[in-house]
């Protein structure tokens, strides 16, 4: 065992002292995660999986989590609140904040740490019941260490009139700090719901998120889901989203990327009863030093389910971008409708992609498609503004603009189109603005 | 106006132009036709500023400024106009928005100022009744999804909105139906003033039906070969380029 292996052991054990009332069926859980990760300790490029993703600087830092809850400014407050209507859950490091949250009628929402020592019979049918990546070692270490998160729960037939917008805040003052956040989402038969998570942090040291999220969609439902990164330059980002669908569900998600240092984001969707349908989409920019990473796997493991995916990725400076999207249609998915492309520009000679489309089809009755395509912005399309009166980085940022606004337009959340223009703009202008040639 | 002397261009070390001498000014209409490969495109290309064509020799004055020296940006800016032969789609780009950034860029360096949202979509309803489009096409991205003619009539819209000095067409005319090439033809006549040139390039004499050049130039092989009056269209397209070759000609 490395070093650092041990002292995550170590870590485990401390906490594990402090956990003589969480249930049997928890601690079990909690103790084959760690010893999967012990076991294999974090993954490096030999495996498929992370072959374009090092993460070495996580693996070579004893991350700690942080308990005290940071005294935020009034002004951040109201800034992370003003965005609409609706429920508003704030989670700061890793600990969701009641007294900083609002929830709107018709939804349950608890912290899941206190919902799994107080009412237990709501988290044990569902938790890790979604998740379709036990043996990874970032979702071990979560399931071993996780305290807090959101537990959102919309009964039967419910069809919320506002989203829900979950903000995860990292406060980044102290120097390798982690947060662990579990989320649990139960749509109830026939409801409907938007969901809007988005990551933040205050500016400041390097510190890693590490958060699971399950979906599970009841028979019907219907849920909107986004979620929207922009950690902070010196932070590590790994999220996953396990969604889980029964019989004519639906489920849509939107995820933008533009923080963090190491920024991985997987969304996995498994259609686990006929008819179910899933839209998929994504938007990722870098630039400097930054590596951002999305995976994608969509199961069919039923009759007639489709799904549809796009994801972009506009990469400037020295960054990498990685897609990998997996589509396993099984041989009872007769029927299947499964699409997906990828798309990426590079805006500079440095910046790099790697896109790795994989399909495994054991129907015989499925329409199956992928495409990919890394380009440059197209000298025909600038000569063209330019011949305009436009000027050189200005059409430059409106192509590459008009490339993200593509994707954007995809999402079935209306109100959150603004706000995904705004921040791929903030971070365009960045990249074509003064001061950066 | 345009004063071109001796333009030698080179694409990709092969020498399309060789050697064009031309004058245009204020207010007067040239044709420049002549055979598909002859240079008429290179040469709309090369005063819009296309990075790809080199100027090997030769010069072009545009108002007493060095054409070439010019960024292709400032050229439009100060009053040059291509309408493209096969104007390019911007997707995810509507073209209100394209428009106001056009249009705004071009007032500032002129000295004007800028006109807000509202402003311009008032601007813009009203050029556009000059190509007869609907308002329906601002909110749809550049030219993506636009049929041949919806194009063209884009590309006088922007001439309409940017008002330039000096409009270069490269082939509008071509891929029109007849009743595109109407409207289109219209609203170029409607566009001529005493203060504005343009430089109409086509293969066909058919839209010189409706737009009536004061000169005509035929350019074959990267020379001008030979000018005229309006009469020279009608000749040309009766005899055939292979005329101008022939000892026949005048």
């Amino acid at each position: 065992m490395n070093e650092k292996i041990e002292w995550y052991k170590k870590a485990y054990e401390v906490l594990k002292g402090g956990r003589q009332n969480e249930p049997e069926w928890l601690l079990l859980l909690r103790e084959e995660a760690i010893a999967a990760f012990v076991r294999k300790g974090f993954p490096t490029v030999k495996e498929e999986s992370w072959r374009y993703t090092d993460v070495a600087a996580i693996a070579g830092v004893p991350f700690e989590s942080d308990e005290t809850v940071p005294a935020l400014s009034p002004e951040t407050l109201e800034v992370l609140k003003q965005k609409g209507g609706g429920s508003f859950l704030f989670v700061v490091n890793g600990k969701f904040s009641r007294v900083h949250s609002k929830i709107a009628e018709g939804i349950d929402v608890m912290d899941i740490g206190e919902a799994i020592l107080t009412r237990p019979e709501i988290v044990q049918p569902y938790l890790g019941f979604c998740a379709s990546s036990a043996g990874d070692a970032f979702y071990a270490l979560n399931t071993a260490f996780f305290k807090s998160g959101l537990l959102i729960r919309v009964a039967e037939n419910i069809t919320l009139k506002e989203p829900i917008r979950a903000v995860f805040f990292t406060d980044a003052s102290k120097e390798h700090t982690v947060s662990h956040p579990r989320n649990l989402v139960v749509m109830g038969a026939g409801s409907k719901g938007v969901l809007v998570e988005t990551y933040v942090a205050s500016n400041g040291q390097s510190y890693l998120t590490n958060s699971v999220t399950e979906v599970l969609l009841e028979k019907g439902a219907i849920l909107d889901h986004a979620k929207i990164q922009t950690e902070s330059v010196a932070a590590f980002h790994i999220a996953s989203t396990h969604t889980l669908q029964r019989r004519a569900s639906a489920f849509s998600s939107f995820s933008l990327s533009t923080g963090g240092r190491l920024a991985r984001n997987e969304c996995f969707v498994a259609l686990d009863d006929g008819e179910a349908s899933c839209s998929l989409n994504g938007l990722y920019l870098g630039d400097r030093e930054q590596v951002l990473d999305q995976q994608t796997f969509v199961d069919h493991r039923k009759p007639d389910g489709n799904s549809h995916q796009l994801f972009k990725g506009l990469l400037a400076g020295n960054s990498r971008g990685v897609f990998s999207g997996r589509v396993m249609v099984r041989q009872d998915a007769q029927g299947t409708d499964a699409h997906q492309t990828n798309k990426a520009l590079l805006l500079s000679d440095t910046a790099k992609v790697d896109a790795q489309p994989q399909l495994e089809i054991l129907a015989d009755d499925v329409k199956c498609s992928h495409g990919a395509a890394v380009g440059q912005l197209q000298e025909d399309a600038l000569f063209y503004l330019r011949s305009r009166g436009i000027g050189e980085r200005e059409a430059g940022q409106m192509l590459a603009q008009g490339f993200a606004r593509e994707v954007i337009e995809r999402t079935e959340i209306e109100f959150l189109k603004e706000t995904l223009l705004e921040i791929v703009n903030e971070k365009l202008t960045r990249q074509f603005g003064s001061g950066k040639e | 106006m345009l004063q071109i002397t001796d333009l030698h261009v080179s694409v990709e070390g092969v020498e399309i132009l060789k050697g064009i001498n031309l004058s245009v000014h204020p207010g007067e209409v040239h044709a420049i036709m002549g055979p598909n490969g002859s240079g008429k495109s290179t040469l709309t290309r090369v005063l819009a500023g296309h990075p790809s064509y080199v100027v090997t020799r030769g010069s072009a004055t545009y108002e007493g400024k060095d054409l070439f020296q010019m960024a292709i940006e400032d050229r439009a800016r100060a009053g040059v106009f291509l309408a493209f032969q096969y104007p390019i789609d911007i997707p995810g780009v509507n073209n209100a928005y394209f428009l106001k950034a056009a249009l705004n860029e071009t007032r500032k360096a002129q000295g004007l100022e800028e006109l807000d949202a509202m402003e311009i979509l008032e601007f813009l309803k009203e050029k556009m009744k000059v190509v007869e489009m609907d308002a329906s096409f601002l909110s749809r991205p550049v030219n993506e999804g636009f049929s041949g003619g919806e194009k063209k009539r884009n590309e006088i819209l922007q001439l309409a909105v940017l008002n330039p000095k000096l409009a270069i067409l490269d082939e509008t005319d071509s891929g029109l139906d007849i009743d595109a090439l109407k409207i289109v033809s219209e609203g170029v006549n409607r566009l001529r003033s005493s203060s504005r040139s343009f430089i109409l390039v086509t293969h066909y004499q058919r839209m010189l039906n409706y737009i009536t050049p004061d000169h005509v130039h035929v350019l074959m092989g990267g020379k001008i070969v030979l000018s005229g009056g309006k009469d020279l269209a009608f000749k040309l397209e009766e005899k055939g380029y292979e005329w101008v070759k022939s000892d026949d000609r005048p």
